[in-house]
């Protein structure tokens, strides 16, 4: 898996939880299930701290996504890189802030990105415990952790915390750990479901 | 006919590589002191630096990561971390009495990058080590040579315009790396806010590294 299949990933999980805003939680894996088929649309805001031992302060992140169902994605981080992943239409585009603009990537990153997207598709249909790459486990709290299926992926992702709001279908918080003293903590607010979203937010860069 | 060709273009090649320039001594000035300007140009103290990083590689490939950096100038210690910008760690290595590394992903596990890696972290970072030969380049730079161990040189470089440069010259006397501070582009604490690394050789790439958080971790 290179590095950049690897970042998309963590980025791809951070969306995928998010998507679950507001989908109404349950107590077992068909519930989850049930409930994730209300959800036609959803936008956030966000919030992301990098947390590592060697850090005197956490390096924060922020930005919006939005996404509508099946399959249409536009995350958006605004700080301190701006940096925009689009998905729509089985397509999968990068831009990235750089001197002279907002620059297209191109390369291996984007195939990746299409085999992420199949990811999605698994978690919003609520099939977390159909994942390929993750082994899923609903726990008291409610919180889902996910752990890798293949020791070599485990190497990179140790494994993932989704803490549930008390509030159906509020997601407090996702935190991706990559060792004992480095993770990542996403938290999300002004979340919106069900409403309409410009198609054009998830085909264009500005 | 096919022959003189292959000759005329390693004279070329020969010509096109920069090599080590003379250095004109200062009248009046003490040659071997350090001068106060080739040390400002390098972070004094304990910081805590994140960077975006535009790396222009071999083969066209281009990309953005950002790269966090804690240093100590007075231990010459460094840890230094590679991350997506989504902050997905790659790879994090140290410098502290010898290299250590602690994760290195595909491809920052290639033999002998984190080896490069810190080669080019010291020399952005960190004053070079030992007694400097000073005086004046042909176009009028200041310029501050350090003997490396390894039989290499680096010039800390003055230019007239206000920007300021370290050139790594090999055993060789070619140049090999180049970093490039831009003038009037620092912060309220004198840190470049824009440094530019250029890679020559086999491996040639380039990367413009933009400050975006520099923390003082002096107590």
């Amino acid at each position: 898996m290179t590095n950049t299949k690897l970042a998309n990933l963590a980025q791809t999980i951070a969306v995928l939880a998010a998507a679950w805003l507001l989908t109404g939680w349950g107590s077992s894996w068909e519930e989850l299930k049930s409930a994730a088929g209300s959800v036609t649309s959803l936008s956030a805001d966000f919030v992301q701290e990098k947390h590592m031992q060697i850090l005197a302060h956490p390096l924060v992140s922020s930005g919006v996504f939005y996404f509508q169902s099946p399959a249409s994605l536009r995350w958006e981080y605004r700080a301190p890189v701006r940096n925009i992943l689009l998905m729509h239409d089985n397509r999968t585009e990068r831009y990235v802030e750089t001197a002279s603009g907002l620059t297209r990537e191109t390369g291996a990153g984007l195939q990746a990105m299409q085999i992420v997207l199949e990811q999605i598709s698994q978690w919003l249909g609520g099939r977390f415990d159909e994942n390929p790459m993750f082994a899923a486990n609903l726990e008291p709290g409610p919180k889902i952790v996910l752990t890798p299926k293949e020791k070599a992926f485990s190497r990179m992702i140790h494994h993932i915390d989704l803490v549930l709001s008390e509030r159906p279908g509020i997601i407090d918080s996702v935190v991706i750990y990559e060792s004992k003293d480095s993770f990542t903590k996403l938290v999300f607010k002004n979340a919106v479901l069900n409403q309409p979203i410009d198609a054009a937010l998830f085909r264009k860069m500005s | 006919m096919k022959g003189c060709l292959l000759v005329l273009a390693a004279v070329l090649l020969a010509l096109s590589c920069a090599r080590l320039p003379k250095i004109v001594p200062v009248t009046g000035a003490d040659p071997s002191g350090p001068t106060e300007g080739c040390s400002r140009i390098f972070p004094a103290g304990e910081w805590q630096l994140l960077h975006s990083i535009e790396a222009d590689l071999p083969g066209g490939r281009r990309s953005v990561m950002m790269g966090l950096t804690v240093l100590s100038s007075r231990l010459r210690s460094n840890r230094s971390v590679i991350m997506s910008l989504e902050g997905f760690v790659v790879f994090d290595g140290e410098v502290n009495q010898g290299l250590k590394v602690h994760r290195a992903l595909s491809p920052f596990d290639s033999p002998g990058f984190a080896e490069g890696l810190m080669e080019d972290i010291r020399l952005i970072f960190f004053k070079p080590e030992g007694p400097a030969e000073c005086g004046k380049l042909t176009d009028d730079s200041t310029v501050c040579r350090y003997k490396n161990p390894d039989g290499g040189v680096v010039d800390i470089v003055l230019r007239s315009t206000g920007s300021c440069e370290s050139l790594r010259y090999d055993r060789e006397q070619r140049l090999i790396r180049i970093v490039r501070v831009p003038a009037d582009a620092r912060t309220r604490d004198g840190l470049p806010q824009t440094i530019e690394l250029t890679a020559r050789g086999e491996q040639s790439y380039k990367l413009v590294m933009t400050l975006l958080e520099a923390v003082p971790l002096d107590p």
